[in-house]
């Protein structure tokens, strides 16, 4: 069971390999727009992977420096800029539950997970399944959706149930609202 | 989604530089190139001078540098003799049996064969869909029976039977010769509204030639995959609590039932591009196919390369374009995969 009040981290070492990712995106389309004589179409496409994995990088950065805290009252996303893009989710709030799953493996292994959130206010929070403790943030948040009778999607349903969640489902299916079942 | 595009754009470059060396690979592997073809056939009418004219060409083409460099000179990542002048730079090489620059020979060729695979596809997709849904919705209705009964032939019947069937019909009972990709005073011609709208005429046959087996199949993956949907429980509760059909079917089914569908672009383009390989020789398109053939089979190694490059090329877009649309439409873990890392 969760105590009162979580704090959550990326660790450096679920990091490294995003790091990697983002650095050989941008530093590899440079080297090429340096030092051959490309093709402009050929150019402006690695322009345009830099300018992705640029983003990329940033992104993991803005990961590594993010505080997750859940409490009782809802779950806080702290970011390394001083309070700039920090979001907050109150559980009374939150409007909508998203589990996903992405691999880019033929067979669909060795993939992760990503928890989306939102509240009535426009307010998001997504969180990977990098984050220690991702599993038990799930479980909360799933908790807290069957409560207030909130849709979970197929797709979510099956997710949940990959990582042992969402058998009160199949139960709560006939309970639920129909238009909370299948929002217009 | 953002992350996954970045990984799976990650994952597509080793795999398109994978693909270059492999097809480098495959064309090198034959005994000897087409120069050295060429100049036995010259030794042997007894031209003397041909071994130095021979020790030229290889050092002028870069034949005699070891393999790899070959390779990096060809993709443009290596300075060869006149720098850096590869692929990534827009220079295909030089054709052997044209005696001229790939580009040159390959002329409209690549575009030709770009846009007759996507309308194929475009044709594919905008039939199937309609008739998939129809069929699965009215399942054992006349429409559904006569639909399966044109898909099965769709789905029997070869291509090139198909393309020899309509040239022969064409040309008995309307008297028109429906070969090539557009009339012959537009060919070698820069593009025009009327150079366009002949390809457009032209291209209604081959479209319907190389996409009916596709379509077929399509039509038969979504039938069975929305009445697989249809049959769930989830439906039945949304319809015991009065759900309208339409809302209902829209709503999960439909979207369920599309991921085979889309994850099939990625199949879809490969088999179409070795089948249009076939039509076009029966239907004399001006298509990479033909000269694709021939090129391999004279082992004229840069133009055979740069094609093979393109079809890959292709090939690995549309899987990309089919993860995305899946992972969009439905990121949900597979059977048999892990859970989280």
């Amino acid at each position: 069971m969760m105590s009162a009040s979580e704090n959550h981290r990326y660790p450096l070492k679920s990091l490294v390999a995003d790091y990697i990712r983002a650095a050989v995106g941008v530093f590899l389309p440079i080297a090429l727009m340096l030092f051959t004589d490309l093709l402009p179409l050929v150019f402006y496409a690695m322009a345009a992977l830099v300018v992705l994995f640029g983003i990329y990088g940033l992104r993991t950065a803005w990961r590594h420096g993010t505080v997750l805290a859940v409490d009782e009252d809802g779950v806080r996303q702290e970011g390394p800029l001083g309070g700039l893009l920090d979001r907050n989710i109150a559980w009374p709030e939150m409007r909508d539950f998203r589990l996903r799953y992405y691999s880019t493996r033929r067979d669909g292994s060795d993939g992760w997970m990503h928890l989306i959130l939102r509240d009535a206010n426009g307010g998001r929070i997504r969180l990977d399944s990098n984050l220690p403790g991702f599993d038990g943030i799930v479980g909360r948040a799933h908790a807290v959706a069957l409560d207030r009778g909130l849709s979970i999607d197929p797709t979510s349903a099956t997710n949940l149930a990959a990582i042992g969640l969402g058998a009160e489902e199949i139960q709560t299916a006939t309970s639920t609202p129909l238009d909370k079942q299948y929002p217009s | 989604m953002f992350t996954y595009f970045a990984h799976r754009v990650l994952v597509m470059i080793p795999t398109l530089l994978v693909i270059s060396v492999i097809t480098f690979i495959i064309i090198q592997l034959p005994p000897g190139d087409y120069l050295s073809n060429q100049m036995a056939e010259m030794i042997a009418s007894g031209d003397r001078a041909a071994m130095e004219k021979l020790a030229f060409l290889r050092q002028e083409f870069g034949l005699d540098k070891p393999m790899l460099e070959q390779y990096a000179v060809w993709l443009g990542i290596w300075p060869g003799n006149n720098g850096f002048s590869g692929i990534l730079q827009g220079d295909l090489g030089w054709s052997f049996e044209y005696n001229l620059p790939v580009d040159e020979v390959v002329g409209d060729r690549l575009f030709l064969s770009l846009l007759l695979n996507f309308t194929t596809m475009l044709f594919v997709y905008a039939v199937s869909f309609p008739i998939g849904v129809y069929t699965a919705v009215r399942q054992y209705s006349f429409g559904d029976h006569a639909m399966t009964f044109i898909g099965y032939i769709g789905l029997a019947t070869p291509n090139f039977l198909l393309a020899l069937i309509l040239l022969f019909l064409a040309k008995k009972h309307f008297g028109v010769s429906i070969g090539g990709l557009m009339d012959e005073q537009f060919i070698g011609q820069d593009m025009t509204w009327g150079k366009f709208v002949s390809i457009c005429e032209h291209m209604v046959v081959p479209v319907i030639v190389i996409g009916t087996s596709g379509t077929a199949g399509m039509i038969r993956r979504l039938r069975a995959n929305l009445l697989d949907e249809l049959q769930k429980q989830y439906v039945t509760t949304a319809r015991a609590k009065g759900l309208k059909s339409r809302k209902l079917l829209l709503k999960y089914p439909l979207r369920m039932a599309l991921n085979p569908f889309v994850a099939d672009i990625g199949n879809l383009l490969p088999q179409m591009i070795s089948g249009s390989a076939i039509v076009a020789v029966v239907m004399s398109l001006p298509t990479s196919g033909p000269m694709l053939v021939s090129a391999l089979q004279s082992q004229d190694q840069y133009l055979a390369g740069s094609f093979l490059l393109f079809l890959a090329a292709l090939t690995v877009v549309g899987m990309f374009v089919s993860d995305l649309a899946l992972a969009a439409l439905d990121p949900r873990i597979r059977l048999g995969s892990e859970a989280s890392k």
